[in-house]
């Protein structure tokens, strides 16, 4: 019996280790096996999923979305409106971070973390409406929509343009993921580029019948055109837009990507004021504005209307006065305006002072206080003596009808390139209110990271 | 990725797991036949007291168990027969024995110890599960027994670890309950990966998530590290590096901190209450705010006349006026930590239990800054037949933390006040020309006192399970399995509640909530077979083979919406802005090793093994990785030949290790992918998608390699012990997260494999029994560490181009650089400065690009032209010197004196104060006649463009703590019904010596980040005293 059940338990003990062998088997197997590290992952989007023609409604929203954060910004990222504005004389900085702080100044470092955020959106929107355009020429060419993501497309190169020193490189991802690095453009390649590429959007919205993109297309080669000095060629280019047309960039309370950039920095997170004569060479945009609908400037009412800083007085525009407020990025008025710089070009005053009416009246205005209707400026009654003031007129002109829409910026670098000022005499300059005093920036200089692109070794050069 | 092969769900792969591991547990009958009970008392040989906690086990399997708090112990249901056995404890030398083992009867065997101050025989978890003597092992492995530490001085699991084992190091972010600490061992090993070492619980892998929130208050935040309660671990153990971490596997590169919870022992339910109270004082005095008033050259009034202003002869001042916000409402209090918990632990021949429940609460020096943990443990152990048994440990954990804003935070109490007005904006205030219509701020820049700022609810409810089941089958005497199968399933929910009309900053005004609800998951599964042989009298061999899966989920939901109802604090309160999200990540592991282990004489041990994993995160290019490692231990003092003349030396071993351990990429970073977000289109908002990451299929874990050696050295009867070790662990393959140009527009950075890394130094602990006499008994232990940390390669791109430099911290004080330490400080020096013109003032007009003043005087500071290498936030040195000093076996007194050394810490608070364009509101800048040319130099250089002046020396020395413990002699403890009672009184950053100048140069504005590194307006540690009282019954 004992034998017996030593044999038994030998036996069952033998069982056991044969079914572990057998367990320690199978996990061997299942360690051959690649089942057990499958992994699913469902809340992005693979470039497969958006490959064919149903994809682009939503490469057209990519497109507009791009680009409108790295234009008019958003709830958590500025754009290039706002620090443009910031580096011109649009806003002052009124809060702490000394990043912002240094662009006001003019004293931007190559590795300020906010300068590079711009940049990267910038040429994040640059990409993205490159591949859209690429999407639609291969999926369909003859939609609709095609034109007006080459348009966007274009407006990136005018901006990098207008606010980076020369030497912007544009750099692709390939299919496979590799990348193909760009070289550094000139400021004048960049817009020469600029202008094949809406006139690519104006002969294909002609043909598809876009009519909202051709007229944005003819708008932004007309910009491009007069940051080239070519003025006539501009105002021929504009001269079909109609007065009361307006692109604009639609922001939304949807999600804090879609708020408004000029709302959420200026006002809600009082980042930014709107002065008067920055460093004495700025505009008066806050007593203008008190009066002029086109600006609508007011005291923000909230946090005993100082900025983050407590001690700046905090002045905000009308004009951005919610999260959703569109951001204006082409419009008859600047069609106007564009054609006024030629007529001042061609020595033309009666043109230049009833073009810089039109633009007064096709300009949208704002109310002045909540209870007050819009208000717009009377018009014009006669034109100035002097070339200086026809100049000094048409740049205020736009600098008022074009506020916060990432044009000033380029106006004064154009008023020392094209019109042969001084930059300290456009540029705020001097003491700097929060200490120190302005240097010597007139654009933005190229973040440090793109030098890991091998082609990139620094701006070639930092004029105007 | 891709989704699963025929639809089969993932939980079914699990299944299968588990039905493989069924098949590793026999049927099995009549599982107490022929068994018999081992039982016994352990003393302390020269006190004749009784040792609790001392370990006892039989040699050749994993049985064993602990004393009592009587000393005695008690094994069951051992098969009948001559066994081996061997007691042991911390800080005494073991003693074997062998015992005849009686089917049906109890065998007694009693052990009388002897302090050693030698720890080579002291048992020590393997990656395998199995357990081994120190001895057998080629590497250095820390052992931490939180039963022998003063816990009153602790706070968390953290503070358990801070300063006990060299070259582990852990530093507190600052004095806010329930922020976590920055742990590392043996330095940093990825330039962008995570550098915190793999957490193990009871054989499982376990969530050790730094920075463990998806709601920021502006620095501080939780660390999953301290959901372990202290008070249910019965030993640490802290694998160091990939020369002893090879086997467990890709992930345990940055080190292994290996728990082990407590277990039952075998005998009548011992009741254990344990009972704490303590308060907590900020005791910092925090500076004023000091701003100089005066007139403008045109004669206008200014309310800033700094020094630089004044030197540049802008203004002139007239006064200098000072205020204090916190002085003017203050937000500070004393905080309160309560803590009550009652354990349960005995057991019968069949099985042990240990069951504990404990509540814990903490107040912190801000009203609204405290935490309650209530946790739950029950471990079983049973004897299921002579040859198998099982192990269940459960634990859970409930918490509740609320967080203040603090740091980088306007609305922080510090950063308001710090950053705030020289005056007090109260009625009676006596600048209504600067004040306007305020009121009521007081001086804080955020426009209200904290207590109206508090009203933002900040918190994070945690429910969290770590469960495992273990068990042992040894069908035959030379052969043993382990299995391990358990999940730490960690349901998290941080939430906010912005009350509206409360805050008035921003949107805040309207109110808003955030809830975010996530649960991550850890599940693993261990597998290993050991076969020991022995192969002639003097030779054994030992064969392993094993498996790892696991498989990290983590799922996140989250939901804001603003415009909240008063009274409200749900998200159906809200009203508009709604916002929605989902983060779902998984990543799965999957390895296999072997290791074989000779053991000749019992006095040589050379070990080799190999390990292979493959990792669902690896790119699809990328297949499996192999990790080997070897290990040599030689206790060459044991030797015949070693010579009897050196009677000093009672032990001697020498030991050397070499291994290899890698990290995985993250989830997600081998894809090329979008991101869909909403967009307006026309008006009307539609699906769009935006750049998500480039991808990089390619991708490989980063692999660390490390070799070391040393030796353990026994002195005058191992009364001193002396642990050495060098070691140099080299990273190759770093996964570096690469900079993209901006210009591709593919999103920010991409893995690659690209970089190596450098950690050397050395380590060494010495452990000394001073005095022994019967009354009185005095020991120490020291340890000492000294780390270096290198870049050696960030690496090129594809077409040869060496990988820039990455800065980051605050104001981009802090590079990734070759040669440099990772994180190191880098920043252009102040090269010159002196008061040329003795007006005790240094002034920057007239300098080279700074302002120029006809007639003023020369320039009078100077600065490099480019940045150089300012130190590394790191500590280099670190000392520790832990006394003890026992009377009567009834008193003993602790401390724990702490010293970090070489590490630098960037003042932010000071330099935001002094020289930000929108405060200068210190004293430096404010009156040159109270402040120091050095200071004035690092002012007026960091308005010329660098916080040089700022990167200061942060070595300090702190007495970390000081605890007396009253042991209650017998006949006191049986008043109160007890078998034993002790009270322990216990002090926590009782003194630092530094010479930083900032309030605590223990912490940092960025939490538990990788590197970056900085002071702001952080909250210091705050100096605690505990009272805490134990009970047995």
């Amino acid at each position: 019996m004992n034998h017996h059940s030593q044999n038994g338990r030998a036996h069952s003990r033998g069982k056991s280790l044969r079914r572990v062998l057998i367990g320690a088997g199978a996990f061997a197997l299942a360690a051959c096996s690649t089942d057990l590290l499958t992994v699913s992952d469902v809340d992005i989007v693979k470039p497969a999923a958006l490959s064919g023609k149903s994809s682009l409604p939503s490469v057209l929203a990519a497109s507009i979305g791009d680009f409108g954060v790295a234009y008019g910004g958003a709830n958590n990222s500025e754009g290039q409106n706002e620090m443009s504005g910031l580096l011109a004389d649009e806003f002052i900085n009124s809060e702490s971070f000394p990043t912002r702080i240094e662009v006001d100044q003019r004293n931007t470092n190559e590795i300020n973390a906010t300068t590079l955020g711009i940049f990267r959106a910038i040429e994040t929107a640059r990409a993205t409406t490159d591949a859209g355009e690429i999407s639609f020429a291969t999926l369909d060419p003859t939609n609709a929509s095609r034109a007006e993501v080459i348009a966007l497309n274009a407006f990136t190169y005018v901006l990098l343009a207008e606010n980076y020193c020369s030497g912007v490189p544009a750099s692709t991802i390939n299919a496979d993921g590799s990348f193909t690095y760009g070289s550094p453009m000139t400021t004048a390649q960049l817009l020469t580029v600029a202008v094949a590429k809406f006139d690519s959007a104006i002969t294909i919205a002609t043909s598809t019948g876009a009519g909202t993109a051709l007229n944005l297309s003819r708008i932004g080669k007309g910009r491009a055109l007069v940051d080239q000095k070519n003025y006539a060629a501009a105002a021929t280019a504009v001269a079909a837009v109609p007065s009361s047309f307006r692109y604009v960039i639609n922001h939304d309370e949807n999600s804090a990507r879609q708020n408004n950039g000029v709302f959420s920095f200026a006002q809600n997170s009082r980042r930014f004021s709107i002065p008067d004569r920055e460093g004495i060479n700025g505009l008066p945009f806050r007593s203008v504005g008190l009066t002029d609908g086109r600006l609508a400037v007011r005291r923000n009412s909230s946090s005993g209307g100082n900025g983050f800083d407590n001690f700046t007085p905090l002045f905000v525009s009308a004009k951005f006065q919610n999260r959703s407020a569109p951001t204006p990025l082409a419009e008859g008025s600047e069609a106007r305006l564009i054609e006024a710089e030629a007529a001042l070009a061609a020595n033309d005053d009666a043109t230049f002072l009833a073009m810089l009416n039109a633009a007064r009246a096709a300009s949208p205005t704002y109310a002045l206080a909540p209870a007050l209707a819009p208000t717009g400026p009377a018009p014009i009654v006669a034109v100035p003596a002097t070339t200086a003031a026809k100049v000094d007129l048409l740049f205020q002109e736009r600098a008022i009808n074009l506020f916060l829409t990432s044009h000033r910026l380029g106006d004064l670098r154009r008023l020392i390139r094209q019109y042969g000022r001084d930059a300290e005499s456009v540029f705020p300059t001097g003491a700097y209110f929060k200490g120190g005093v302005y240097g010597p920036d007139v654009n933005f200089p190229i973040p440090f990271e793109e030098k890991n692109n091998p082609n990139f070794k620094g701006c070639l050069d930092r004029k105007a | 990725m891709s989704t699963p092969r025929l639809g089969v769900p993932w939980a079914c792969r699990r299944l299968e797991l588990l039905a493989i591991l069924a098949l590793c547990v026999p049927s099995f009958a009549s599982a107490q036949a022929g068994t018999g009970i081992l039982a016994g008392r352990i003393i302390d040989r020269q006190s004749q007291q009784p040792l609790v906690s001392a370990q006892i086990r039989i040699v050749g399997t994993q049985r064993g168990t602990q004393t009592d708090q009587t000393g005695t112990y008690r094994i069951t249901g051992i098969p009948a027969g001559t066994i081996s056995v061997i007691a042991q404890r911390i800080g005494y030398g073991q003693q074997p024995r062998t015992a005849v083992i009686t089917s049906g009867a109890t065998t007694t065997a009693d052990f009388s110890l002897a302090i050693s101050a030698t720890q080579l025989d002291q048992v020590v978890v393997t990656a395998t599960g199995e357990t081994q003597r120190k001895r057998e092992t080629g590497n250095s492995t820390a052992t931490i027994d939180p039963t022998a530490l003063p816990l009153a001085a602790t706070t968390n699991f953290s503070d358990v670890l801070a300063a006990r084992a060299p070259g582990v190091s852990v530093t507190t972010s600052g004095g806010t309950v329930g922020g976590g600490s920055r742990i590392r061992i043996r330095g940093s090993n990825s330039v962008s990966l995570s550098n915190d070492p793999l957490l193990i619980v009871d054989g499982i892998r376990i969530d050790n998530s730094a920075n463990s929130t998806s709601i920021g208050v502006g620095g501080q935040q939780p660390s999953r590290f301290n959901d372990i309660n202290p008070d249910e671990i019965e030993n640490i153990e802290i694998i160091k590096g990939p020369a002893a971490a090879a086997l467990y596997g890709t992930a345990a590169a940055n080190g292994v901190i290996q728990i082990t919870t407590k277990k039952g022992r075998a005998g009548k339910t011992r009741w254990e209450l344990t009972s704490e109270v303590g308060g907590s004082r900020d005791i910092n005095t925090y500076p004023a705010n000091f701003l100089a008033f005066g007139k403008r050259t045109n004669g206008s009034f200014t309310s800033n006349c700094n020094i630089d202003l004044k030197a540049r002869g802008t203004c002139t001042v007239d006064s200098v006026v000072t205020n204090s916000p916190l002085a003017n409402s203050n937000p500070l209090r004393d905080g309160n930590r309560r803590l009550l918990g009652l354990s349960a632990s005995g057991g019968g021949d069949a099985a042990t239990y240990f069951l504990s429940g404990e509540y814990n609460q903490e107040q912190g020096v801000y009203d609204i800054n405290h935490s309650r943990q209530f946790s739950l443990r029950t471990n079983v152990r049973a004897q299921l037949a002579k040859s198998l048994d099982a192990a269940v440990s459960v634990g859970y954990t409930s918490s509740d933390l609320r967080l203040p804003q603090n740091d980088n935070n306007i609305l922080g109490a510090l950063s308001s006040a710090l950053l705030g007005l020289a005056y007090d904006c109260s009625p009676k205030n006596s600048y209504p020309s600067l004040c306007g219509t305020d009121t009521t701020s007081r001086g804080y820049i955020s426009g209200q006192v904290p207590n109206e700022v508090y009203a933002i609810n900040t918190r994070q409810q945690v429910q969290r399970f770590i469960g495992s089941v273990t068990s042992n089958y040894q069908p035959l005497p030379w052969l043993i399995f382990t299995a391990t199968a358990g999940a730490d399933v960690n349901g998290r929910f941080d939430n906010e509640t912005v009350p509206p009309q409360q805050v008035f900053f921003g949107s805040l005004p309207e109110g808003n909530r955030t809830a975010n609800r996530a649960v991550i998951s850890n599940y693993t599964v261990n597998l290993n077979g050991t076969a020991n042989y022995q192969a002639t009298p003097t030779l054994k061999l030992s064969s392993s083979l094993g498996g790892q899966y696991t498989d990290n989920l983590f799922r996140r939901t989250d939901a804001f919406g603003a415009k909240l109802l008063a009274g409200t604090e749900s998200l159906n309160g809200t009203n508009a802005r709604f916002a929605v999200g989902e983060v779902n990540q998984d990543v799965k592991l999957l390895g296999a090793y072997g290791r074989e282990q000779l053991a000749w004489r019992d006095k040589v041990f050379l070990t080799a093994a190999v390990r292979s994993d493959k990792n669902s995160a690896f790119g699809q290019n990328f297949k499996n990785i192999v990790y080997p490692a070897f290990s040599g231990s030689w206790v060459i003092g044991e030797e015949d030949f070693f010579p009897k003349s050196l009677s000093t030396v009672s032990l001697l071993r020498l030991r050397a290790a070499y291994g290899v351990s890698g990290q995985n990429p993250g989830f997600r970073a081998s894809e090329l992918f979008f991101n869909p977000v909403a967009v307006n289109v026309g008006g009307t908002d539609v699906p769009g998608f935006t750049v998500g990451g480039p991808g990089n299929s390619s991708l490989k874990p980063a692999r660390s390699a490390e070799t070391e050696g040393g030796f353990d050295l026994g002195l005058f009867k191992d009364r001193i012990s002396v642990e050495y070790t060098a070691y140099d662990k080299r990273t190759t393959d770093d996964l570096v997260n690469v900079v993209l140009a901006p210009s591709l527009g593919a999103g920010n950075t991409r893995f690659q494999n690209l970089g190596q890394v450098r950690n050397y130094g050395q380590e060494v602990s010495v452990r000394a029994n001073v005095v022994e006499a019967r009354n009185v008994k005095f020991d120490f232990t020291a340890n000492g560490s000294f780390t270096k940390n290198r870049l050696d390669d960030l690496g090129r791109d594809g077409q040869g181009n060496p990988i820039p430099q990455i800065f980051l911290g605050f104001s981009s004080t802090q590079v990734i650089r070759n040669f440099l330490p990772l994180g190191g400080y880098f920043v252009r020096p102040i090269t010159s400065f002196s008061d040329a013109n003795g007006d005790g003032v240094i002034s920057r007009v007239n300098c080279k690009g700074q302002p120029v003043l006809v007639g003023g005087p020369a320039c009078e500071i100077t600065i490099g032209d480019t940045a150089e290498y300012a130190g590394t936030p790191f500590p280099t040195t670190e000392l520790t010197f832990t006394p003890a000093l026992t009377f009567f076996d009834k008193i003993r007194v602790t401390a724990l004196l702490d010293h970090r050394g070489g590490q630098k810490l960037y003042n932010n608070t000071r330099a935001f104060r002094c020289s930000n364009g929108g405060f200068q509101n210190c004293l430096d800048a404010a009156d040159a006649s109270r402040t120091s040319l050095p200071d004035q130099a690092h002012l007026i250089a960091a308005l010329m463009g660098t916080q040089a002046g700022y990167i200061e020396d942060a070595s300090y020395t702190k007495l970390r703590e000081v605890a007396v413990t009253l042991t209650a002699p017998r006949n006191v403890a049986s008043r109160v019904g007890a078998g034993s009672a002790s009270l322990t009184l216990a002090g926590r950053n009782l003194h630092t010596w530094t010479k930083y100048t900032g309030l605590d140069p223990e912490v940092n504005a960025l939490a538990q980040g990788n590197f970056a590194t900085a002071d702001f307006l952080t909250q210091p540690n705050i100096r605690s005293f505990t009272a805490r009282l134990n009970l047995t019954f």
